[in-house]
């Protein structure tokens, strides 16, 4: 079985930069209330930033990991696709018709319909695969008798 | 250049690269059934771009929401019952699907008979445009509606 999980750093940058944001905010509204707004210089106020960095990259890595990273498995039979903590199931023989979807800024899924309406998107760059090749793959898979 | 690399960079160019002027191409199907006719590419879209905030803006409030496709046909000779059938397809498809126009792309690899081009460049339906494509010699054949004359810069991607 192939097992696809790229990190995707565009997703881990935003994580990061959320609890960034929100720790810093909380930070200065936490220095106004304690300290009067003075600025902490020095061993103390790098020792503050340092806490701040390493408590948003634990927090943004928890929430891309629990969001956004996504695994991808996949063989000859069907294939496992979990995005956070969403797992999916599936055999390549209960989909009828492949497409390649392009979502926009370059992204593209390839989609697998199961009847007119009904159908699943992989996301192909989302896990770094190459989505003109990796089409033509599923097209096999899937029309595979 | 074979069939196949052209209908890659055709796709790829109406996807992502001059087709975006026209349209917002998003989904693309490679041999397509509709109306018993197997196309070998079929991609579909609308005239109503997505953008980033302000582009968004203007494309929604200036931008008509007209449903479109591309169709192409890699085909060894175009004859005009064969060229029927296909015309006959796309407009059950484009009626269903409601789109408003759409084009056919007739891929060879070498040239189409003079009488293939003329059938070609009679056809006047307004909502189509339709062209023969010859990967050897690289010339374009396209009816005569507004929609055929415009299509060569969009389908000219040799390279």
């Amino acid at each position: 079985m192939r097992r696809v999980a790229p990190l995707q750093l565009t997703n881990l940058a935003k994580s990061f930069s959320l609890f960034f944001f929100v720790l810093t905010g909380l930070w200065l509204i936490l220095n106004l209330l304690l300290f009067g707004g003075r600025i902490l210089v020095g061993l103390a106020g790098w020792f503050f930033f340092l806490v701040d960095l390493a408590l948003s990259a634990y927090l943004g890595w928890r929430f891309y990991k629990s969001r956004y990273h996504t695994i991808f498995s996949y063989d000859e039979k069907g294939f496992e696709l979990q995005r956070g903590k969403e797992k999916l199931v599936a055999e390549w023989g209960h989909f009828s018709t492949v497409s390649l979807v392009h979502l926009g800024q370059g992204d593209f899924a390839v989609r697998l319909y199961k009847g007119q309406d009904d159908f699943l998107d992989i996301p192909a760059s989302g896990l770094k695969l190459d989505p003109w090749r990796f089409r033509f793959e599923a097209i096999g898979l899937v029309t595979k008798p | 250049m074979d069939t196949e690399d052209y209908l890659l960079k055709l796709e790829k160019n109406l996807m992502i690269g001059s087709g975006r002027w026209v349209a917002d191409f998003t989904e693309s199907f490679r041999e397509h059934e509709i109306e018993g006719v197997t196309f070998g590419m079929v991609v579909g879209g609308n005239t109503r771009g997505k953008g980033f905030l302000l582009s968004r803006l203007v494309n929604f409030f200036l931008l008509p929401n007209y449903l479109v496709a591309c169709f192409a046909y890699p085909a060894q000779e175009m004859k005009k019952k064969t060229l029927d059938r296909l015309l006959k397809a796309m407009e059950k498809y484009m009626e269903d699907n409601n789109l408003s126009w759409s084009w056919l792309v007739i891929p060879k690899e070498g040239p189409f008979s003079k009488e293939s081009k003329r059938v070609v460049e009679r056809i006047a339906q307004r909502e189509m445009g339709i062209a023969l494509v010859d990967l050897n010699s690289q010339e374009i054949t396209t009816n005569r509606s507004p929609l055929g004359r415009r299509l060569p810069r969009y389908i000219r991607c040799f390279r």
